[in-house]
């Protein structure tokens, strides 16, 4: 049960409530019925996983555990607008109903007893399928606030379409746990993430203070963590945690030397070099004037590696990367091609030159240098400013086919090409910015008030660093976005209320921005937040969705945050139906 | 009559005198005369006692008059109808209390007449009156006001009574006056109507009402609701308002984690730095169901490495921020700062603090990150 990140009753497609859902669609009590626990209400329903039906009744059926004298039950069932339904008895005792399911959704059922025993009333949701339901997988990662005795912790929930769904979350309470960082016995500051084994994207974040010691809540169960400590000359180090883990040794690891050299083969100083294998960095070096360095490594050096060599500033290479075991001692060679000057390259658009225009040369040279004798990549990006007469100054970029970012300010932005493979003479051109105008279209087929629309540059334009770009729509759902002509883009249209599903694209230029945006039908997941053990009401606790493949860069497909009486409701993508 | 005819027929019959028994008028009384105070919509139920001598049958004239005051008789002003609501010919008579007199006025008391005669058409002397005189149920008022976080100066309250009356109905309903007790201050205010507030389903025997609230400063306000029927009992609700000015809004949960003073967060793979929950009295984050409650409004920028100017990144609450724009060592400042509709400035804080409490407490609008790529 510890083990649990979440305990979400009511898997599977079945309601939760306060006894739990099995998978099965039935509900139970921790305590196994009849154990001597007392009075228990345990139902059944027939079929367990009922599809909205308009003729063929659910039976449902209760069992009762403990008690004395003859049981004599009452039922109660409301269908998910809060009707009450019809119940046709089918015994003499009232143990057994019928009752028709004819809308999808969740039936909450409660059944009463009496007897001679005092039995507490039980109180289930039974959840109705649409005819045909799809199913979808998502993960819930749940941030209470502070003080709500809880860590973060995700869970995986199974929604059927075409219904709104009832869960409740309820937090394991996890574990306080003190502990500390220490190279020996000298307690280090480090940044820290505990990555459960169960759920590696729900990590909890903590830094050691100055002593190396921290605090935090922890789910019971094993962990990874990545120890970055904050003081030189200590390698990161991805180590093993368990409850009875107090301490985290790191320590100053293996050493891997090595040498930069520019394309002439002299020493490059100042450039900063990094080793990364399987997530975990090396510490960071940058090289001495003889082109030397060092970094230290937790992991053995003849491990696989990606290293990362980033020049100095103002000599025209690019970064180069590369991925391999290239051992202790490491030389890492430039090309031997001369970088491009773009002294008095002219900025224009169309024939007008542009002052002060910001450019920023972008691209990816495949072999710009070796590592450790391998093939490196090169990255390039390398700024630029135009001066008053609209032309670049002695800036040095590598030769290659590049691209240039071209920034005039006021959100203008162009991408255009620029091929330094020979260094000639040339003209940047910034072209028009493309205006992709269109609607807002909501999951019942109204245009949407509000609608946010997230542009997010990817490729070139992501690596020049512009920014993302952000609108809403108007009152009609009009929407209107200035995008860099040739830029490519992720572009999400969103309910900021959510009640539509978002609409992602992935990669698209501006003419692949649909002009009419249809969002999806979004369903309602909604329920209580608590944590075990603790009565008081979780407030303020943040709520995502997130697709199964979720990483930390995946933005939630919803999010809320849980009321003053400790519940909530969001809306997500209904995975629809057949 | 009859006693004439009998008298001069024996006069003119000799030595044979026959005289036909006198008829006597029969008695009666009204029994069951309610000893609680009755009111309108009330039923009665209630029975002649009555004798007759000669053991004659009776006949039971009953008739109800709805009146204003019924010691001034019918078809007075200020008395009773003309015409009697209801009639009876039974020895029992059941009514209900009529609300209204023809007039349209409320009754105010009921005035009940039975007459009984026997075959013979002798009738009990007096006629038998009754009057009964009705209580007035008073109105019934309930109010509330919408569910908000807060209840911020500038911003609407919707206030909402509902109002009954057990003996009157709401057809029409009692009239309502609403008063507006504004604080010490005296600070000025609007109210105006809400239309067509539909009626609660469960309870149709109450009307709805609602209007709208806008107080125009700080304080305890108080919306006094006075309902009055049309005899002039009234009942009074109130509905206390503590409004407030509006607070700044409070970044109450961040990701990723913040690094100490001095220390930088390790920026090693792509990740979505975000304000997870903003909670403010106007505009949150994320979005609630309360309909006046807007969103939070975000403004990230980033300080490159090296750089000394911020540049603004994102307005939504969240941001991307990838190492691999970046080269390993690099530290690059990530802020975000958050306001409401009422658009505060953050310029009392340093531009490089790297948090911004503008009540100088645990509710910060500003958070920075200090980040190094690796």
């Amino acid at each position: 049960m510890k083990r649990l990140a979440l305990v979400l009753l009511a898997a599977c497609g079945a309601g939760g409530d306060s006894h739990g859902i099995q998978p099965d669609g039935n509900a139970s009590n921790d305590a196994a019925p009849g154990d001597g626990a007392g009075c228990q209400i345990v139902p059944v329903f027939n079929p367990p996983h009922p599809v909205a039906d308009a003729t063929a009744p659910v039976r449902a059926e209760a069992h009762v555990f403990g008690n004395a004298g003859v049981p004599m039950f009452t039922w109660t069932v409301h269908d998910p607008t809060g009707q009450p339904v019809t119940l046709t008895p089918e015994s003499t005792d009232g143990s057994m109903v019928d009752f028709l399911v004819p809308v999808p959704g969740d039936y909450p059922v409660v059944v009463q007893v009496s007897s001679g025993t005092l039995c507490p009333d039980l109180t289930t949701m039974l959840h109705v399928s649409q005819p045909g339901a799809h199913t979808a997988d998502y993960r819930v990662r749940i941030t209470p606030p502070s003080g709500a005795g809880a860590p973060p912790q995700d869970s995986i929930i199974q929604v059927m379409g075409g219904a709104d769904v009832t869960r409740d979350l309820v937090l394991d309470p996890g574990l306080a746990i003190n502990g500390s960082v220490k190279n020996g016995a000298t307690g280090v500051a480090a940044y820290l993430r505990f990555m459960p084994v169960s759920s590696p994207t729900g990590y909890v974040e903590v830094f050691s203070g100055a002593g190396g010691g921290f605090s935090t809540e922890l789910l019971g169960q094993n962990h990874q963590v990545l120890v970055v400590p904050m003081v030189p000359g200590l390698a990161p180090a991805l180590l093993n945690w368990t409850v009875q883990t107090t301490t985290l040794d790191v320590s100053a690891g293996n050493a891997i030397a090595g040498i930069v050299k520019d394309g002439s083969g002299a020493a490059l100083a100042g450039a900063q070099v990094q080793f990364t294998s399987n997530g975990v960095p090396s510490t960071l070096a940058t090289t001495a004037a003889d082109g030397s360095f060092t970094v230290r490594t937790s992991l053995a050096t003849s491990a696989t590696f990606d290293v990362t060599v980033a020049p100095p500033s103002g000599r025209g290479l690019p970064t180069l990367t590369a991925t391999g075991a290239f051992g202790a001692n490491v030389t890492i060679q430039y090309a031997n091609t001369a970088a491009c000057s773009l002294a008095n390259t002219p900025v224009k658009r169309g024939a007008t030159a542009e002052p002060g225009a910001a450019v920023t040369v972008v691209g990816t040279l495949a072999s710009a240098g070796t590592i450790g004798g391998a093939a490196a990549q090169g990255t390039v990006r390398i700024a630029a400013t135009a001066d008053g007469t609209g032309k670049l100054g002695a800036v040095l970029v590598p030769r290659g086919a590049l691209s240039a970012v071209v920034d005039l300010g006021g959100g203008d932005l162009s991408l255009s090409a620029l091929d330094t493979s020979a260094c000639p003479a040339q003209t940047i051109n910034a072209p028009t910015p493309s205006v992709v105008s269109g609607t807002i279209v909501d999951g019942s087929g109204a245009t949407l008030v509000g609608g946010l629309v997230e542009a997010t540059p990817v490729g070139d334009l992501a690596v020049a660093g512009v920014p993302q770009l952000v609108t809403l729509s108007g009152g009609n759902g009009a929407y209107s976005l200035q995008l860099a002509t040739g830029g490519h883009y992720d572009v999400t249209f969103s309910d900021p209320h959510a009640h539509s599903a978002p609409l992602s694209l992935a990669d698209v230029t501006a003419g692949g921005v649909p002009t009419t945006a249809l969002l999806g039908k979004a369903l309602k997941l909604s329920g209580g937040v608590s944590v075990i053990g603790n009565a008081n009401p979780v407030i303020g606790a943040s709520i995502q969705v997130f697709p199964l493949t979720a990483g930390p860069s995946t933005r939630p497909l919803g999010e809320t945050a849980s009321t003053q009486t400790s519940t909530y409701a969001v809306g997500i993508p209904d995975p629809g139906a057949m | 009559m009859r006693l004439a005819a009998v008298v001069a027929v024996a006069g003119l019959v000799p030595g044979c005198f026959y005289t036909e028994p006198l008829n006597q008028r029969p008695s009666a009384r009204i029994d069951g005369q309610p000893s609680a105070v009755v009111y309108r919509g009330d039923h009665v139920d209630l029975s002649a006692e009555s004798n007759d001598p000669d053991n004659d049958p009776l006949a039971y004239k009953w008739r109800a008059y709805a009146c204003t005051d019924a010691q001034l008789g019918v078809g007075a002003a200020g008395g009773c109808d003309q015409v009697p609501y209801l009639q009876g010919l039974l020895k029992t008579f059941s009514f209900d209390v009529p609300r209204l007199r023809a007039t349209g006025d409320p009754a105010q008391s009921v005035l009940v007449d039975l007459e009984v005669s026997d075959t013979h058409e002798a009738t009990a002397k007096p006629i038998q009156q009754l009057i009964i005189p009705l209580g007035d149920r008073g109105p019934t008022v309930v109010a509330s006001k919408a569910f908000h976080r807060a209840y911020v100066v500038d911003q609407p309250v919707n206030i909402f009574a509902a109002v009954g009356d057990p003996d009157d109905g709401i057809m029409p309903p009692p009239a309502l006056a609403w008063t507006v007790f504004s604080p010490a201050s005296q600070p000025a205010f609007t109210l105006t109507d809400i239309a067509n507030v539909p009626a609660d389903p469960m309870h149709p025997e109450l009307a709805q009402f609602g209007k709208v609230l806008v107080p125009h400063g700080a304080g305890s306000w108080d919306v006094q609701i006075v309902a009055t029927d049309p005899l002039g009992m009234t009942a009074m609700t109130d509905v206390p308002i503590d409004v407030f000015a509006d607070r700044p809004p409070c970044l109450e949960q961040v990701a990723p984690i913040v690094p100490p003073t001095g220390q930088t967060y390790p920026l090693d793979q792509a990740t979505q730095f975000q304000a997870l929950v903003v909670d403010d009295d106007l505009d949150v984050y994320p979005a609630s169901g309360d309909p006046i409650t807007g969103l939070t409004t975000f403004s990230w920028t980033i300080l490159p490495p090296g750089g000394t100017t911020r540049v603004p990144v994102s307005t939504t609450n969240h941001v991307l921020v990838d190492p691999a724009s970046y080269a390993p060592g690099d530290i690059v400042e990530v802020r975000v700062e958050v306001n409401d509709r009422n658009n505060r400035s953050l310029a009392g804080c340093a531009a490089n603090a790297p948090t911004c409490s503008l009540t100088g407490d645990a509710c910060i609008q500003r958070q920075t990150w200090r980040v190094e790529v690796r």
